[in-house]
């Protein structure tokens, strides 16, 4: 086991263009570790993390413009890309096939969240709306709806109960999943929220905005708990470890920070990008992360346990 | 002094005017400057009244940057972009510089010029929106439709909440237009391969409405050929023109959709 944060692997070049969004997670089935990426070059492609390195598996192709966010199930099995084509498209990772694609209406796919039991995706919309889509069928099974502003992010707490989600005027919205009731609004931020997260017991949220801060809030009372400044610009996305202490930030400041939540502090900052790094996430076990950038390299990391 | 230009410029910037030389010291140490160096003393004096007692650096470049405003809205845009690479000398990490003057260069219609001054925009500001649209546009204008989907996607990840304009002129536009020429490219590859083999009557007939294509040799064993060659000529500009012509309604768009960008 390593004891150091360290870069273990670069893939350069591994789009044609700038990357928006990864997701790693394992397969259930194979026990492969697969890492997801998606690209303004309208593709999404899936990588293998073998021997310390990542082969191409699939080159998923079928949306028409840049994808926007990627997200793969718990059980590793299956891919959600959303695009700028309004498109949200499903795929198997074993076969590398289109299981179905869902028309969201225009402008109205951007962030794509899986619920933890696999059965629906969440996106959020241009009205403010967070749809909800059954997997099973692609029909949209409900539409819950913040009255607020374009939903940018989002996501599902672990345990299935709530989903939170940022807006571009930097309001979060917490709803009840199984009553459908918005529970919390909080006035976070002054700026877009670009990415949320939970942590692993649902206790916490950390939010990432334009206004460069990262704040932590205590779900069960909606309260602030701690605003975090390191990033020099944007933070663009936020990612919980597994272990519930930390998490893992990327900016356009170029740089990916490991937080540790308890302490409240920075514990490393990597800076390995040569520009502006959209998404940063955990593998299943908190051991890595990867990181894609506008510099079109995937970064892999070495985490210490 | 006249001789010294360019030289003034990098004085104004590199050598602070120091207090300890009066004027009229200046003066007289002009006479001991040998022609062939540099002189340094008297290109500060020079600048000292002019530009550096009233004003700094900043606030020159704002005036310069407002001065070329006000001429490109009333179409002097060369004088405009002269204006601005000025004040880019001074301030030259200023994107909205690069951005007007790359929407400058696009209405006297120098796309390349363009192109370069909306990449530096980007590279100068890489989170600002407006760069990556004026960047697609000028690509646009190159012919670079690929590229030009790309940085106006890249702008609207940037700021989701975009006006229609950008969606809807820009991206989709782009997008249509991308179609068209992938169209026109799989019925120019039909035609090349029909060409090849269609050398029987039927296929000529198929072609009379369609595009132009290759004359065969041995077609004119064939009844039809004097109304294909009637047809074919101004077949191939009817086809072409709704793409030239939508080529052109787009430019005349720029012109008219262009604004100064001050409100940063």
């Amino acid at each position: 086991m390593s004891s150091q944060y360290s870069i273990l692997f670069k893939q350069e070049n591994a789009h044609d263009d700038a990357i928006w969004s990864c997701a790693w997670a394992r397969s259930e089935t194979d026990g492969v570790d697969n890492i997801v990426t998606g690209s303004v070059d309208d593709s999404v492609k899936v990588w293998k993390w073998v021997d310390e390195k990542l082969e191409l598996r699939w080159t998923l192709e079928g949306h028409q413009l840049g994808v926007v966010s990627v997200d793969m199930n718990q059980e590793g099995t299956m891919v959600a890309s959303s695009s700028l084509d309004a498109h949200i498209r499903l795929w198997d990772i074993e076969t590398g096939k289109q299981m179905r694609s869902m028309d969201a209406g225009p402008v109205d796919a951007w962030t794509v969240a899986f619920s933890p039991d696999s059965r629906f995706i969440a996106s959020g919309s241009h009205g403010g709306k967070v749809n909800i889509f059954n997997v099973e069928n692609g029909k949209k099974e409900t539409s819950l709806d913040t009255r607020g502003k374009f939903t940018l992010s989002i996501a599902y707490s672990p345990d299935g109960k709530y989903v939170a989600c940022g807006a571009i005027d930097g309001i979060i919205n917490i709803f009840d999943i199984t009553t459908g009731k918005l529970l919390h609004t909080l006035e976070g931020h002054a700026m877009p929220i670009r990415s949320l997260a939970f942590s692993g017991d649902s206790q916490l949220l950390v939010t990432a905005s334009d206004d460069s801060h990262i704040k932590i809030y205590d779900v069960q009372h909606a309260s602030l708990s701690h605003t975090l400044s390191g990033h020099a610009s944007w933070v663009l996305n936020v990612s919980f470890s597994p272990d519930n202490t930390h998490f893992v930030s990327s900016s356009s400041d170029k740089s990916v920070k490991v937080w540790d939540g308890r302490m409240r502090q920075c514990a490393h900052t990597f800076f390995d990008h040569l520009d502006q790094v959209w998404c940063a996430e955990y593998n299943t076990n908190g051991t890595k992360i990867v990181s894609v950038s506008d510099d079109r390299a995937i970064h892999i990391y070495d985490c210490p346990l | 002094m006249t001789s010294f230009g360019w030289k003034r410029k990098v004085g104004e910037n590199v050598t602070k005017p120091s207090s300890a030389f009066s004027p009229g010291e200046q003066l007289e140490n002009e006479h001991e400057v040998d022609p062939d160096e540099v002189d340094w003393l008297h290109a500060v004096k020079i600048r000292r009244p002019v530009d550096g007692l009233l004003e700094d650096h900043l606030t020159k470049a704002n005036r310069l940057k407002q001065e070329g405003c006000l001429l490109a809205e009333t179409q002097r845009y060369w004088e405009a972009i002269r204006r601005w690479e000025d004040a880019l000398e001074l301030t030259p990490d200023d994107a909205t510089l690069h951005e007007m003057k790359a929407q400058a260069y696009m209405e006297v219609h120098e796309v390349f010029p363009a192109v370069q001054a909306a990449e530096k925009a980007v590279t100068s500001d890489p989170r600002w929106w407006v760069a990556y649209q004026t960047l697609g546009r000028a690509q646009l204008g190159l012919g670079d439709l690929k590229l030009a989907i790309s940085n106006f996607s890249k702008a609207i990840h940037l700021n989701p909440a975009c006006s229609k304009e950008l969606w809807e002129d820009d991206l989709k536009w782009a997008c249509s237009l991308l179609e068209e020429e992938k169209e026109l490219e799989r019925k120019a590859e039909e035609e090349e391969t029909d060409g090849t083999a269609g050398v029987s009557g039927e296929m000529d007939t198929e072609h009379d409405d369609d595009y132009w294509y290759p004359q065969l040799p041995d077609a004119s064993t064939d009844g039809e050929v004097p109304g294909t060659e009637d047809t074919d000529t101004p077949g191939i500009e009817d086809k072409d023109r709704p793409v030239l012509d939508r080529y052109h309604t787009h430019l005349g768009r720029f012109q008219n959709r262009c604004r100064t960008r001050t409100d940063r």
